[in-house]
């Protein structure tokens, strides 16, 4: 506790304490304060709206009148007190007052912990509830999302099945054309689709439908699934004779990647036009 | 110019106070900038602030307003009060005003605002700083700021915990709800300022067909909810709060520059969606998203927009929406670190995580576009008084 924060506002202060002139208001509130005055009337008139929020000591001593040869105290405030002394109490003044002073220090610093932890449990307690909130939106949002898939599929294999029983006369090349051109359409909408065959180390355009897509993004040979940007790249599984083939997908200009859904979809797809043979092997399927 | 920041994430509002205070007062300021999180007792505050700067004469003016928390350039918080003070040795010249009734009336509470500070500063104002609570409409005040100064504006809207309840404008040792304030800078400041957000356009532009305050319900020839949806590729849903935004053209096609507004509601039946702030009838719009990443990628945009600065920055003003701090989550200090990181050092800086930003885009050839409202943006301004 420093000793600048035990104040006398009465010329020849007590042992400890520090004689000011001219009391400002902050001497009171930045710290916990012991005061002794010789008017006590005078500090309440002037600082007596303050008491709530003061935390320290008014000290007088007692009077003729009041007589005593000891302490007595009386609470201005939740951190505020008012002692009377005796004369013969004021050689120890400061001893008598600092422990008091110190409890005082506490408990504005335990005020302050308290503060702290109500201020981050409260902070705490709004970021739970927007998470939960976040929560439930996205529970919400994946049940809307697996049912759109669920409904995506069954649109997609009825387009697949009618495909079928469409394509006449069933010639390679037509079942081609056809089934890429599926995918521009209701349900699927893609940008483009296109057949490709690797020739040396580069793929080159065998059949497309809608916007052509760019081939040279395209990874080279590879038996995975890949996004690459808004291109689904799809291997055709091997077949004993011809190059090897992909189909290429191109999504429109959205945010969303393809779906788990739709890649599988592609390799059903894809396996479907794995039956129809290579180029070498069906020169209707000349390159494009 | 000479500037200093601090801060400080004690609670008790006097004591508060006296430590900012204490803290700002050997830097001799003209003027003491605060952002401030909503947990005070705003009088006992400024109070505690302006006991601790009693030996200042005059006293400098102190302006500010409440957010969600602070960046100060050591250390970030949901909590507390971050102060710059600014001493320019009378170079600068600090004009403060406030105007309640900003809800009610934006434009005209903003305009009478300015009018007050153009009355006080006259010619030499050069920039200014304007704050309001958070319920005022942004781009109708920031319309009624620019009705009246022509100089570049920055600034945003305050806020509160996380709860969209309260704030308060601080100026002239009052707290103020429901308020628009200005701190006009006049006189010989040197200021570098930019705009970014990180936000990246997908799809096709639309026009905005039909819209009402701040509901769209038409763009592109289709619902708002449509147009969106279509370049989501997938539903809307309120997921998309808060980071599915709009990338609004900014009032000369030829700049290049956009501005955002972030979507605050979806009505799904009615294909509308609100924003935070309106958007004109017959402005053309892209729907934007941006990753954890993009959001910092934008604070590098901000930076590195900057350009090369004339003059020797003495502090940094920072108003980044507080929406950026939500998603960033526990990357948000990374704002700061890397404003600091490019400013070669730990140079003064505070910053309010708003509701809303104003600020214009610097421009290739080092001038400034028209002072936008933003949403999901980070504004950065570079201040100092010595040309170099």
């Amino acid at each position: 506790m420093s000793e600048a924060r035990y104040l006398s506002l009465v010329e020849d202060p007590p042992t400890g304490f520090r004689l000011v002139t001219t009391l400002a208001r902050r001497e009171l509130r930045r710290w916990p304060f012991a005061l002794y005055t010789g008017d006590f009337a005078a500090v309440e008139a002037r600082f007596g709206l303050l008491f709530d929020k003061l935390i320290g000591v008014i000290i007088t001593k007692s009077t003729a009148d009041q007589g005593g040869t000891g302490l007595d105290s009386r609470r201005l405030g939740p951190g505020l007190w008012a002692f009377v002394v005796s004369e013969a109490l004021l050689p120890q003044l400061q001893n008598l007052v600092r422990p008091h002073l110190e409890m005082l220090e506490s408990l504005r610093a335990a005020r302050e912990e308290h503060r702290q932890v109500v201020t981050q449990l409260d902070r705490t307690r709004v970021d739970r509830a927007r998470l939960a909130e976040y929560f439930a939106t996205t529970q919400a949002r994946s049940r809307i999302d697996i049912r759109e898939h669920a409904r995506w599929m069954v649109d997609a294999l009825g387009a697949l099945a009618r495909l079928g029983g469409e394509v006449s006369p069933p010639s390679s090349s037509a079942l081609v054309d056809q089934a890429l051109a599926l995918l521009i359409r209701e349900p699927f909408r893609y940008r483009g689709a296109a057949l490709v065959e690797m020739q040396g180390k580069s793929w080159r355009l065998l059949q497309d439908a809608g916007h052509r897509p760019s081939l040279e993004n395209l990874q080279p040979l590879t038996s995975a699934t890949v996004q690459i940007g808004r291109l689904a790249q799809v291997p055709l599984p091997a077949t004993r004779h011809g190059a090897p083939r992909a189909l290429v997908v191109w999504r429109p200009d959205t945010a969303a990647d393809f779906s788990m859904v739709e890649m599988s979809f592609f390799r059903l797809f894809a396996a479907l036009l794995s039956t129809v043979p290579a180029s070498s092997g069906d020169p209707s399927l000349s390159p494009a | 110019m000479r500037a200093e920041s601090f801060h400080t994430t004690t609670l008790e509002s006097y004591a508060a106070g006296s430590e900012l205070g204490e803290a700002l007062a050997p830097c001799e300021p003209e003027a003491i900038l605060l952002f401030v999180s909503i947990h005070y007792d705003f009088d006992d505050l400024l109070a505690g602030l302006d006991d601790a700067l009693q030996q200042l004469d005059p006293r400098p003016v102190v302006f500010g307003v409440t957010g969600d928390g602070f960046l100060e350039r050591s250390g970030n918080s949901d909590h507390g009060v971050a102060g710059l003070a600014l001493h320019t040795g009378g170079r600068v010249r600090f004009y403060s005003a406030t105007q309640t009734g900003a809800t009610e009336a934006p434009f005209e509470a903003a305009a009478r605002c300015a009018e007050t500070i153009r009355a006080e500063a006259g010619d030499e104002l050069r920039l200014a700083l304007v704050l309001a609570t958070h319920a005022t409409d942004g781009p109708k005040a920031a319309a009624g700021v620019r009705s009246v100064l022509d100089v570049p504006l920055i600034g945003g809207l305050g806020g509160d915990d996380r709860r969209f309840q309260h704030s308060v404008v601080l100026c002239d040792g009052r707290a103020q709800q429901d308020a628009i304030g200005i701190l006009g800078f006049a006189g010989e400041l040197d200021f570098a300022l930019n705009a970014a957000s990180g936000w990246r356009p997908i799809g096709t532009m639309g026009t905005v067909d039909v819209c009402r305050g701040t509901t769209l319900e038409r763009i592109g020839g289709q619902s708002a909810v449509r147009f969106i949806e279509d370049r989501l590729g997938t539903q809307a849903s309120d997921l998309d709060l808060g980071i599915v935004s709009f990338a609004v053209e900014g009032d000369s096609r030829a700049d290049e520059h956009f501005f955002l507004r972030a979507l605050a509601g979806i009505d799904a039946e009615r294909g509308e969606v609100t924003t935070f702030g309106a958007i004109d009838q017959g402005a053309r719009v892209r729907v934007c998203l941006a990753t954890v990443d993009q959001v910092l990628d934008g604070t590098n945009e901000a930076i590195a927009g900057l350009g090369e600065v004339p003059f020797e920055p003495a502090a940094a003003l920072v108003m980044s929406c507080a929406g950026r701090k939500w998603i960033l989550g526990d990357r948000a200090r990374e704002e700061t670190e890397r404003i600091l990181a490019h400013l070669g050092g730990p140079l003064p800086l505070i910053g309010l995580p708003s509701h809303g930003e104003l600020g214009p885009f610097r421009q290739a050839d080092g001038t400034y576009t028209p002072s936008y409202f933003h949403n999901v943006t980070m504004v950065i301004a570079l201040l100092g008084s010595e040309a170099s």
